[in-house]
Order: structure tokens, then sequence, then C-alpha cells
């Protein structure tokens, strides 16, 4: 009788553990190797042709394509630079410098439901600067004067900042280099 | 007591061998990953235009100012001639295995004359000559999906560059000994 209670327990805690980890690990997208820069947050593992089991089941389980490595490196922001999460009732300022990639693309995405290209997204071939340099994306629901990308009316959104052709694809130096802001400037 | 101990400490134990052995299989079998929504719509043969619309048939988390098309390979059919013509901007050409895992990529760079050619092998094609001017790729895989990715700076372009991209050509050219 307690032989038989032990392998209950033994098979119990393994059954448990096992799937119970899985499931937890693919349902929140548990991925290793993060870089982050500020809010900005970035998986290089899963563009190369080794990612980590983590990353490989997540993309797998998403249905996605990843960028690969020698293709683009893809940041994901979901909170703002003081660490607020990014809602659709808010308004926000995306402000750099410069971004270390030859052509780059920063859109808004949410995670379920499909957003239609238009003005969700821009290109940095298409963004206004001023002399020098600089730029500022507002992100907001409704149309906003200069560059300006639309988020959701409400809920959450993740802003998806995609570098191509960058040297930051090498390795974790990623650190050193400054990244744009992301600045709250209103919510209703 | 000890011996309830032992058999919880080989549950756990037990427990984390079966997380690892079961994360391994999931990219094997999601029966909605992304190589079978691309292979839901692409073909052999000629590139297909793959949306960012999931519920249309396309894939989540795409660039939504690139424009995507795929074509799918099957090495066992010889090895297979890409051919991208001249892309008026920054362009990609990406290499994916059965799970979607990216394998090689050229970008634009290495375009000559504006057309970037790819010729993509397995080992038992390993005699074939690659023509000058092509880029020779090999791997271990025998199925996958050859992907485009072409962006579109200025939504102005947008109708132009689909029709670059649909002008690449992918087809199986007859292997040595075959």
């Amino acid at each position: 009788m307690r032989y038989l209670l032990n392998l209950l327990i033994f098979f119990g805690l393994a059954g448990a553990i096992g799937l119970g980890l899985t499931g937890l690990a693919v349902n929140r997208n548990i991925m290793l190797g993060e870089v982050r820069v500020g809010p900005w947050v970035a998986f290089p593992s899963i563009g190369t042709s080794e990612p980590d089991p983590y990353a490989r089941a997540s993309i797998a389980r998403r249905g996605r394509i990843p960028l690969a490595v020698g293709d683009g490196l893809e940041f994901s922001a979901a909170t703002d630079s003081s660490g607020e999460p990014l809602r659709g009732t808010c308004r926000y300022a995306v402000e750099g410098a410069s971004v270390p990639a030859r052509y780059w693309t920063i859109a808004v995405q949410t995670t379920r439901e499909f957003l239609p290209q238009a003005r969700h997204a821009l290109t940095s071939v298409e963004l206004l600067r001023r002399e020098n340099g600089n730029f500022i994306v507002n992100v907001a629901n409704g149309a906003q004067a200069g560059n300006w990308i639309a988020t959701p009316e409400s809920g959450p959104f993740l802003l998806v900042l995609r570098l191509y052709d960058t040297p930051l694809a090498a390795g974790p130096s990623a650190g050193a280099v400054a990244f744009p802001q992301i600045r709250q400037v209103a919510c209703s | 007591m000890t011996r309830t101990l032992l058999f919880i400490a080989a549950g756990a134990l037990f427990g984390l061998m079966i997380h690892v052995i079961t994360l391994l299989t999931v990219p094997y079998n999601a029966s909605r990953d992304g190589f079978s929504r691309i292979a839901a719509v692409a073909q052999a043969g000629r590139f297909v235009e793959v949306g960012p619309n999931p519920q249309q048939g396309g894939l989540p988390a795409l660039d939504p100012t690139f424009l995507h098309a795929a074509c799918m390979f099957d090495l066992e059919q010889g090895p297979m001639r890409v051919r991208v013509p001249e892309l008026s901007g920054y362009f990609t050409l990406s290499f994916y295995d059965r799970i979607a895992r990216p394998f090689f990529v050229i970008n634009d760079k290495a375009a000559i004359g504006g057309a970037v050619e790819a010729l993509l092998i397995d080992p038992a094609h390993g005699l074939i000559t690659t023509p000058s001017g092509t880029t020779r790729v090999e791997t271990a895989e025998t199925t996958g999906f050859v992907l485009i990715r072409g962006a579109v700076a200025n939504p102005s372009e947008r109708d132009r560059v689909r029709e670059q991209i649909l002008q690449a050509a992918c087809d199986h050219v007859p292997a040595p000994g075959l």
C-alpha cells in the first residue's frame, strides 16, 4: 500500500512538473538569451540556426517565422522607458538620435488582433527628422502631426523596432548603443 | 518516510526530464507552426505572396512595412535555383528548414547587376558546379522554404515592390547523375 502511494507520488509529480513546466514555458512565450536596452527587448537566439529549445517552442506555437540574424534584429517594448505598460488610451513619443542599422522600421503590434498596415508602422526612409538628425515618432490612437503611428483605441500593445543589416546582430554590445526613448505624453 | 522523500526527489527529477523532452518535441507537433502556415499558401516552383494577417492565411509578427513571398523546396527533386530580379529597395532572401529555423541569408548587397542568384543543394548533389555570380547554399535539410522580404520604404512603392518580388523564380534543376 505504501509502495503504491509512493509510486503515485512519483508519477504524479513527474507528470505535473514535466508537463506543467512545458505548458507554462510555451504559454508564457518564455525564451532565453534576452538582450535588453531600456524598454527594448530582443532574443537574438531565435534568429540563429540553433535557437534555444524555449525559443524554438515559442516560435512554433505562435506560428512565427523568425527574422534571421543576418537579416535583422527585432526589439520589442511592452512598456515605456519608465516601465509603465504601453496602453492604447495613452499617447507616447518615441525619441531618438540615431539607430544603429542601415535600414530600420518601427511598428505598433498587438498580440491578438491584426492591425491593418496603414499608419501602424514607419520606415527609417520616410521618417521626418530635425536638422540635428533627431526624430520623434508620435504613437497614439488619434492622428498626430509629424511622424505618427496609430495604436488600438485601448488595451496593451507592443512597439516593435526592427533593425536591418545591423552590426548589433554580431554580439551583445547592444547595451553600449543609445536606443530611442519611449516617453508617455498624456493619458485619457 | 525517507522512502517517500526519495520518491518525491526522483519524481521531481523525472519531471524535469519530461519537461525537456516535451519541450523539444513542441516544434515537431505544432500543427499551426510557421512552416505549416507557409506550406498552406506557398508551393514549389514559384513565389507566392505571404500576408501579415493570420486570419487570411498569413503569418503573425511580420514587419508590416515589408512584402513577403515564399517558395517551398524539396531537394529530393534536385537542387533548387533561386533568382530574385532587381528590387528597388532593401531586400533579403532567407532559407528556412522544416521547423522554420533560418539557415542562410543573402541580402541585396550580394546582388550582381541588380539580381541575386542562388543555388540550393544538399550533400547528395555535391558534385554540381555553381555558375559564377551564383551563391552556393549547402544544407543537410531536404524540405523547407525560401522567403523573400522586400522593404517598402514609402507606401507609394508598395505595388511596384510587389510586382518585382513576384517576378522572382525558384525551380528545381536536374542533379548530375539523376
